[in-house]
């Protein structure tokens, strides 16, 4: 789960990692509020809140925002509020976001400062490795770079004797040797107490006024983890979501949003993913994805097969559904009762094998409705692919 | 034969009296798993469905000396629970737990490499070894017995192929379902291992899934195998967009080597046979234990 940019930064400040002086803004207007809060001798930077990262790298999909990135400077107060509105409800696009890019809802407004040294610290799970790491790196261009890679263990923390062993040894500016290991504590006491993903500060800076800061900071934690944590599961904004995916999340299925005609219903990600696989060989396009997970009610069902239907590019529905931990009963009941309600033609082929399959089928032929059944994920598949054909 | 579990083996379960643990014991009892007993703090001396209940774990290791112990435990508790078999010095440790923070499994992990314990998940589906015995949350009576030995990140895909296979008149050894997790107790190596000495197995059908590193340290250890049994693969995935979370959060492409085609690739040169389309897992399964003969 991502947080902002704004949101890490509040996190950092309670540990004592420190900050610049910043606050966030939804509106032009309200970004020269922010600004009017603190004087600065350099004025402002006015940076994109969106998850992905490489904002500075990054361009805007419309052009009324103009060419520059998403991390705009702004001299005076009339410039913040300009870039602020400029970048407002504009895509961002980055090497990391998707071709559309994403939108940016909000910006965070900050006091400027000129760099004279950066580094980077990290914190993360190596998941291949199975392992926990800390890596520092002095980043100043034109140093050589020296950086430092090691293990971390969980059940331990990290010493300050330890934590200003990697600081010395990154080349960090004496002075500020001491603040760096206090950071990099600060920043493993988040990752352990917030049981994090990654937890990351780059750059940091020193300032040519000598004061050492996080200028940017990331902080990706576990989503199976969150909820133990009430103030930071509240964090991630939900504004992103589209109606189907609040569906979705109430209801208690997995919803992905592909760019095809042919809506899909299945059951396990495995099977969402060979369900994909196998459209893809026929030559169909997937519109979404959407899995029911282990054992769905008649309602879930229902609401699944509702929620497809309204997606406005649809052109077909596939239902493939292996009854494992799932009864086919149940799921041929949650289709009847969503398939009454609306019928605008649109062909449905319904794959349902496994447990208690030719109740299920029986179910799906008794109710009168055209639901086209198929005995195999194959013959479904193509069928799918060969009715949508014949509707174009 | 069969690997890790059969009708002798001797179970325990942690978790007996919630839903799930009550309602898979009974599944298992049924398709004749040799469960031992069951661990229910302050109702020792008592018998749920005639299987005898203990106050301890270790209480019921003590008398039973089980071979495997399957937990049925919230995503806080399971922790607890394998920690605590790992401690009893449990063989194999079967985990269906999902939604474990990943920083308790790393430290479970930690304590296992020094253990004589081995542990299956977590989110482990679990392990059917056909007409023997059930171990964990897959429906027994789509598992026809016969030679073929599947080893899976997912069941749901697991149970596809059961049912193509079925349709060619195959049967499978023993299924093992590792988990949908991003940190596994057991990798396919050690599964492969196991199967390479069964000899009920004589073939393993890999069933893998984009993200993650375990179909290629498979491919790895596969290709340095002098004698080895014939190694079917169907990695699952192909068209999910990139950085995309597909139900699971081990299911995710972040770099180039965790998408199908390189999975596919390096077990192809190891010397495994691969499967592109989900469709052919039963023809191609087929086919290549006829050229085994």
């Amino acid at each position: 789960m991502d947080i902002h940019e704004y949101q890490a930064k509040k996190i950092f400040r309670h540990v004592g990692i420190p900050i610049l002086k910043g606050g966030v803004a939804y509106t032009g207007a309200e970004a020269v509020r922010v600004a009017n809060k603190f004087e600065t001798p350099n004025g402002w930077v006015v940076k994109a809140q969106i998850y992905t990262p490489m904002r500075g790298q990054g361009f805007f999909r419309e052009k009324e925002a103009g060419s520059k990135s998403g991390i705009r400077y702004a001299k005076t107060r009339k410039a913040v509020q300009k870039e602020t509105e400029a970048m407002l409800g504009k895509h961002l696009i980055t090497p990391l976001t998707s071709i559309g890019g994403q939108e940016v809802k909000k910006v965070y407004i900050e006091e400027k400062v000129n760099i004279s040294e950066t580094y980077a610290l990290e914190i993360y799970i190596d998941f291949s490795a199975e392992k926990v790491f800390v890596t520092a790196q002095n980043t100043t261009p034109g140093i050589k770079a020296r950086s430092i890679k090691q293990e971390l263990d969980l059940q331990k923390n990290l010493t300050p004797s330890r934590a200003t062993k990697i600081a010395t040894r990154i080349g960090m500016k004496r002075g500020h040797i001491k603040k760096t290991a206090k950071i990099l504590q600060a920043m493993y006491e988040i990752f352990k107490n917030y049981a994090a993903f990654r937890v990351e500060i780059n750059p940091l800076v020193i300032t040519s006024t000598n004061s050492l800061v996080a200028l940017d900071g990331k902080i990706v934690f576990d989503p199976d983890a969150v909820g133990n944590y009430k103030e930071i599961a509240e964090m991630h904004d939900r504004e992103d979501e589209s109606l189907n995916e609040i569906k979705a999340r109430l209801n208690n299925f997995r919803y992905v949003k592909l760019n095809g005609n042919i809506g899909c219903i299945t059951n396990g990600s495995g099977l969402s993913m060979a369900t994909l696989d196998l459209l893809h060989a026929y030559g169909g396009t997937p519109s979404c994805i959407l899995d029911l997970g282990g054992e769905p009610t008649k309602e879930i069902v229902s609401n699944a097969l509702k929620t497809i239907l309204s997606e406005p590019d649809i052109e077909g529905v596939l239902i493939n559904i292996f009854g494992g931990s799932a009864r086919c009963d149940i799921v041929a009941e949650g289709l009847v009762a969503a398939a009454k309600e609306i019928s605008d033609g649109i062909p449905i082929v319904v794959r349902i094998e496994g447990t208690n399959d030719q109740i299920g089928c029986r179910i799906l032929f008794e109710s009168g409705l055209p639901f086209i059944v198929k005995q195999s994920m194959d013959d479904a598949v193509r069928t799918i692919i060969q009715s949508v054909q014949e509707i174009m | 034969m069969s690997i890790i579990a059969n009708q002798k083996t001797k179970v325990i379960c942690q978790g007996i009296l919630t839903p799930q643990g009550l309602h898979h014991t009974e599944q298992a009892l049924a398709y004749g798993t040799n469960i031992i007993a069951g661990i229910a703090t302050g109702r020792g001396g008592e018998e749920i469905l005639k299987v005898p209940l203990f106050n301890s774990l270790t209480e019921a290791v003590f008398y039973q000396k089980p071979d495997v112990s399957v937990i049925y435990a919230s995503p806080s508790q399971a922790p607890v629970e394998i920690k605590a078999a790992i401690e009893a010095e449990i063989p194999w440790i079967i985990c269906t737990t999902e939604r474990i923070p990943v920083h308790e499994i790393l430290k479970i992990k930690s304590i296992l490499k020094k253990s004589k314990s081995r542990l299956i998940g977590p989110a482990a589906p679990g392990i059917i070894t056909a007409g023997e015995c059930k171990l964990g949350t897959m429906p027994a009576h789509l598992f026809e017995t016969g030679s073929v030995g599947i080893m899976s990140r997912s069941s749901s895909v697991m149970y596809e192929a059961l049912q193509q296979l079925k349709k060619k008149g195959l049967g499978v050894s023993t299924c093992v379902a590792l988990g949908a997790y991003p940190i596994l107790g057991t990798s396919f190596v050690d599964i492969m291992e196991l199967f390479g000495r069964d000899k009920k197995t004589k073939a393993v059908l890999l069933i893998g899934e984009i993200g993650g590193m375990f179909e290629q340290n498979l491919a790895a250890y596969y290709a340095k195998l002098k004698r080895r049994k014939p190694l079917i693969s169907y990695v699952a995935g192909s068209f999910v967009p990139e950085k995309t979370y597909m139900g699971n959060i081990g299911a995710i492409v972040l770099s180039e080597e965790e998408k199908t085609s390189y999975k596919n690739k390096v077990l192809r040169e190891a010397g495994s046979v691969i499967i592109n389309s989900p469709n052919r897992i039963g023809d191609v399964v087929f086919k290549t234990l006829s050229k085994i003969g």
